[in-house]
C-alpha cells in the first residue's frame, strides 16, 4: 500500500493530466510510481484507444456526421473523454480547443469539428511547429477565420492576425505590418470546393493550395525578408521567444495554476515566473516538442505543489463526475443528455464564445454556474444506484468504515485523496457525527449516508478546484 | 471509377441507387437495415438519431426499384409499433415485416402495408446492480443493465441486432450483448440457441448481422472479432471469412474519417474492420459489409476474397433530384465541387442483402442515406486486355 501522500500526488496528476481516476486505479498507479505514470500518460501503449469509437458509432450513428447540429458532436467527444485510455491525449485536445478555439456556431458543420479533434489527438503532443502547420491547413480553422476569403489580390487578415495574437505570440509582439505580411503569405491556402450537404449528407472538407491565388512576392515579417509562404511564416513564429512564453504560459494556466486572463498577460507577470522559465527552456531546447515540456512540467516541484490552485473547467467537472460514477460506459440512448451539461456551466464544447476561447479560473464561477456545478456533481454522486458509487460503498463496507471520522476520511480518499482545510473538514465531521456510526446491517441507509457525504464533499472548494 | 466489379466468371453491374437524406417521406435517416420481398418491395429501416430524447426519425420505409415511395411505418417511442433503437428487418413468406429493437429488446411484426400485427420478446431478467450487500434485497437498487454483464438467459432478447428466417420459417435472432444466436418460431417461441462469447472458432463478440443460405447454413457478422463465421443449421462452426486481424479504430480515433474520398481503400480485402452484415447468393458467393473500411467485400464460398465494391452511385435519382431542384445553392455547389467522385463511395455500409428473386445485391449505405444496388451477371467473360 502506497503512502497517502503518494496517492494524493498521483490523484493530483490524474485530475490535471486526465479527468480523474478511482481509488483502485490510483493505488495501482501510485504503486508503479509517479514518473512512470507520467510516462504512460505521455506515451501510452499503442493499443490503448482514444475511446470506444466503434461502439459509439454502432449505437449512435448520428455521432459521426452531426452536420449542423453541435449536440451529437459534443456527446461524441465527451463519450471519448469518459472512455479513453489515453486521458492526456484527450486533455491536450481540450487544451488546444481552448487555445485554437473554433466554433460550430460559424462552421455549421460539426463533422469538421470532429475531424479537427482527431487532428488535435494526432498532433497535440507532437512538435508545436507541425501542429501549427496542420492547424493552418485545417478546413474548419480556414473557414472559421476566413482564410478561404484570403486572396492574392484581396487580402483577408483574420487568420494571419489570430495566428499571431492568439495562437502563438500574443499581442504587443508584432506590428500591423507583420499581420499584413503574414496574411499575404497564407493567400491561396483554402478549402477545396466540395459536394454540398444535400442530398447525401456532408462530404469531408479538404485543404487545397491554389498557387494561382498565392501572393508569391517578397514579404518582410518580423525582420525577415523573402518570398515567404505560410510554412516560412510559421518557421519564423516558432523561433520567437514570445511564442515559447505564450504557449508555455497557456500550458501553465491549463495544467498547473490559474493565471490572469490572456489579454492581461502583457501587463501582468506569470504567477510563477521561475516555473514558466523552466517550461520555456524545455520547450525551446527540445525544438518545441510538446512531450518534453509536458514531461518537464508534470515532474516539476511547482506542478506537484500546485494542488487546489486551479478551478476545474466545466468539462473537467462533468467528465470527471461521469467517470467517477461509472455509468455510460455503454452508450445508452440518453447519452445525448450529457452534451449540454458543460454549457450550463459556461463551457459549450465545440462552441466557444469567440476565437479567444473561454476565460478560465474564477471566470468559470458566477452565481448561476456555481450552483450548476455543485448541483450536478452532488446529484450524480449521491445516486447510490450508479456502479461507481456502489463500488465506493462496497469498498467502504469491506474496509470496515464505521465511525464518522472513518466516513469522512474514506469519502475524501475515494474522491481523489482530497486534502481539506480544517474548517471545511470540521463541517463535514459535524454532519457525519450527527448520524453516528455507520450501521452496515442496514446497507441501504449506510449507502445513503455515503452518498450524502460524497455530495457534501463535491461542494467543497477543494473538490471544485481539484 | 469502374461501374462493374469483376471476379472470375461473374461480375456485379451497378444498377441504381435509391435514397436521399430526409427526415420523413421519400428518403432515409441513417438507414441501417433492408429486406427485399418477392413483390419487389424493399423495406428500409432508418435508425434515425437519439440526441434529444426518443428517436425522432426512426421508421421503416417501403419502396421499390422504381423509386416509388410506398409508405412508412413505425416511429420513435416505447409504445406498440414504436422503436428506440431499430436494428434489423426480415420478411417471412407472407412478406410480413419483422423488426428488432436492440434497446427495448423486442420483435415487432407488421404486415406488408405497415399494419401492426404483434410484438414479442422479453428482455433479460432485471439484474441487480452489484449491490454492496448481497444479503440485502435489491428492490430499488435494481436496474436493467444494457451490457454484457447480464449473462445469457435462454429465450430472452439481449440487444437483438440481426434477424434472418431459416429454411423452415423460423426466425434467427442475433443477441449481440450475450453473443448468442437464438432460434424462435415466428410467434416468438424459443426453439434453440448456439454461440458463446469469445474469439475462438465458433465464438462470437458483439455479433451483428446474420443470413441463411440455400442449404440452411447460417452466416454471422462477428463484429468485434472482425470476421464472418459460417455455421451449420444446428450451430456447428464450419468456416471463417476474413483474416481476423484487429485493425480496429486507430488510437487517435481517425479511422472513421479515413478512406472517405478516395476510390481505393488501401486495406487488404481479407482484413475486415468491424463487419456489420453478411449476405449470400444462390451460387454461394458471400457479401460482407466491411463497415469501418467503407466497402463491401465479396468472398467465394471457400472464404477467398474475390472482389471489392467501393460504391458507384452517381447522378441524381428521382428523390435526390427533388432536393437539388428546389435549392439553387445546392445545385451550384454540385457544379463547383472538385471531388464529385466522392459521391460514389460507400460510407460505412451497415447492411447488405442479396435478393435472389430479382438477382440484385442491395447495400445499405448508411451515412449516405441511400441504397446502392448491383445485379449479378453470371455469364461474364473477361475480354482480352489488348482489345
Amino acid at each position: 500500500m502506497s503512502e497517502r501522500n503518494d496517492l494524493a500526488l498521483v490523484a493530483h496528476l490524474m485530475r490535471r493530466a486526465g479527468f480523474g481516476a478511482d481509488k483502485e486505479e490510483l493505488e495501482s498507479l501510485a504503486a508503479q510510481g509517479y514518473e512512470a505514470t507520467v510516462e504512460e500518460l505521455i506515451d501510452p501503449p499503442e493499443e490503448m484507444p482514444a475511446g470506444k469509437t466503434a461502439v459509439l458509432l454502432r449505437y449512435h450513428p448520428i455521432a459521426l456526421l452531426p452536420g449542423a447540429t453541435t449536440n451529437p458532436g459534443q456527446f461524441n467527444w465527451m463519450y471519448h473523454m469518459i472512455t479513453t485510455k489515453r486521458p492526456l491525449h484527450e486533455k491536450m485536445a481540450l487544451f488546444w480547443h481552448h487555445v485554437f478555439a473554433t466554433g460550430n456556431s460559424k462552421i455549421d458543420n460539426c463533422d469538421q469539428m470532429m475531424e479537427q479533434l482527431v487532428m488535435f489527438r494526432r498532433y497535440g503532443l507532437g512538435n508545436y511547429r507541425d501542429l501549427l502547420v496542420e492547424l493552418a491547413k485545417n478546413p474548419a480553422m480556414i473557414f472559421w477565420l476566413d482564410n478561404n476569403e484570403n486572396h492574392r489580390d484581396s487580402v483577408n487578415e483574420n487568420w494571419g492576425r489570430e495566428l499571431l495574437e492568439l495562437f502563438s505570440m500574443g499581442v504587443s509582439n508584432y506590428t500591423e505590418v507583420d499581420v499584413r505580411e503574414a496574411s499575404r503569405a497564407f493567400t491561396g491556402w483554402t478549402i477545396q470546393p466540395h459536394l454540398p450537404r444535400s442530398p447525401f449528407g456532408r462530404f469531408p472538407w479538404q485543404f487545397e493550395y491554389l498557387e494561382e491565388d498565392h501572393d508569391e512576392t517578397e514579404k518582410t515579417f518580423l525582420g525577415h525578408t523573402g518570398n515567404f509562404d505560410g510554412e516560412d511564416i510559421i518557421d519564423i513564429i516558432v523561433r520567437q521567444p514570445a511564442t515559447s512564453r505564450f504557449i508555455c504560459r497557456h500550458l501553465y494556466n491549463f495544467f498547473v495554476a490559474d493565471d490572469v486572463q490572456v489579454p492581461a498577460w502583457t501587463i501582468e507577470p506569470s504567477p510563477d515566473e521561475d516555473a514558466l522559465a523552466t517550461m520555456v527552456k524545455a520547450f525551446e531546447e527540445s525544438g518545441y516538442d510538446m512531450k518534453v515540456v509536458l514531461r518537464t512540467m508534470f515532474n516539476s516541484d511547482f506542478f506537484k505543489n500546485a494542488g487546489y490552485s486551479k478551478i476545474k473547467s466545466p468539462a473537467e467537472v462533468v467528465v470527471g463526475t461521469l467517470r467517477m460514477i461509472g455509468n455510460l460506459q455503454f452508450p445508452e440512448p440518453n447519452l445525448a443528455s450529457i452534451a449540454p451539461e458543460t454549457g450550463y456551466m459556461g463551457q459549450a464544447l465545440l462552441d466557444p464564445p469567440s476565437v479567444e476561447g473561454w476565460y478560465t479560473g474564477q471566470e468559470w464561477i458566477n452565481s448561476g454556474s456555481l450552483l450548476a456545478r455543485i448541483n450536478y456533481v452532488a446529484d450524480k454522486v449521491s445516486d447510490t444506484s450508479m456502479p461507481g458509487i456502489q463500488s465506493i460503498i462496497g469498498h467502504m463496507k469491506a474496509d470496515g468504515v464505521a465511525t464518522p471520522e472513518d466516513l469522512v476520511n474514506a469519502s475524501l480518499d475515494h474522491m481523489g485523496f482530497l486534502e481539506l482545510g480544517d474548517e471545511t473538514r470540521q463541517q463535514l465531521m459535524v454532519h457525519a457525527s450527527a448520524g453516528g456510526n455507520l450501521d452496515w446491517s442496514d446497507g441501504r441507509a449506510a449507502g445513503q449516508r455515503v452518498g450524502e457525504m460524497l455530495a457534501l464533499i463535491s461542494a467543497t472548494t477543494e473538490y471544485q478546484f481539484g | 471509377m469502374a461501374q462493374i466489379t469483376v471476379a472470375a466468371g461473374r461480375c456485379w453491374r451497378y444498377r441504381q441507387y435509391i435514397g436521399r437524406s430526409n427526415a420523413m417521406g421519400a428518403g432515409f435517416s441513417q438507414p441501417i437495415t433492408a429486406a427485399a420481398g418477392p413483390s419487389g418491395a424493399i423495406y428500409v429501416g432508418s435508425r434515425g438519431a437519439t440526441p434529444w430524447g426518443w428517436n425522432k426519425y426512426v421508421r421503416i420505409t417501403k419502396t421499390n426499384s422504381d423509386h416509388d415511395f410506398m409508405g412508412e411505418f413505425g416511429r420513435g417511442g416505447e409504445g406498440s409499433g414504436e422503436f428506440v433503437w431499430l436494428t434489423s428487418v426480415a420478411l417471412d413468406g407472407d412478406e410480413n415485416v419483422y423488426a428488432a429493437d436492440e434497446w427495448l429488446n423486442r420483435i415487432t411484426v407488421f404486415d406488408s402495408d405497415g399494419k401492426l400485427l404483434t410484438t414479442w420478446g422479453e428482455p433479460p431478467h432485471t439484474v441487480e446492480r452489484r449491490n454492496w450487500d448481497p444479503a440485502e434485497p435489491a428492490s430499488a437498487q435494481t436496474i436493467s443493465l444494457r451490457d454484457e454483464s447480464i449473462g445469457y438467459q435462454e429465450g430472452k432478447l439481449n440487444g437483438p441486432s440481426g434477424l434472418a428466417f431459416d429454411l423452415e420459417g423460423n426466425l434467427l435472432v442475433v443477441n449481440s450483448l450475450d453473443s448468442r444466436i437464438q432460434k424462435f418460431t415466428k410467434d416468438g417461441v424459443f426453439i434453440s440457441a448456439f454461440g458463446v462469447k469469445g474469439d475462438g472458432p465458433g465464438e462470437l463478440d458483439m455479433p451483428w448481422g446474420i443470413t441463411v443460405d440455400n442449404n440452411g447454413d447460417v452466416y454471422v457478422a462477428d463484429w468485434n472479432n472482425h470476421r464472418v463465421q459460417k455455421f451449420s443449421p444446428d450451430g456447428e462452426h464450419l468456416l471463417t471469412f476474413g483474416s481476423e486481424k484487429r485493425t480496429g479504430v486507430s488510437p487517435d480515433g481517425s479511422t472513421p474519417y479515413e478512406h472517405v474520398i478516395s476510390a481505393r481503400v488501401p486495406v487488404n480485402p481479407n482484413d475486415l474492420n468491424h463487419p456489420t452484415d453478411v449476405a449470400v447468393d444462390g451460387d454461394g458467393d458471400v457479401y460482407v459489409a466491411d463497415w469501418m473500411n467503407n466497402r463491401l467485400v465479396i468472398f467465394d464460398a471457400d472464404t477467398k476474397p474475390i472482389s471489392v465494391i467501393r460504391g458507384d452511385a452517381h447522378g441524381l435519382g428521382p428523390w435526390a433530384e427533388r432536393t437539388v431542384s428546389v435549392n439553387p445553392d445546392v445545385a451550384s455547389a454540385r457544379l463547383r465541387a472538385k471531388n464529385p467522385e466522392a459521391e460514389r463511395y460507400l460510407r460505412m455500409p451497415t447492411s447488405c442483402v442479396f435478393d435472389q428473386v430479382a438477382n440484385r445485391l442491395i447495400i445499405v449505405d448508411t451515412w449516405r442515406n441511400r441504397l446502392q444496388i448491383y445485379e449479378k451477371d453470371r455469364s461474364y467473360k473477361d475480354p482480352q486486355y489488348n482489345i
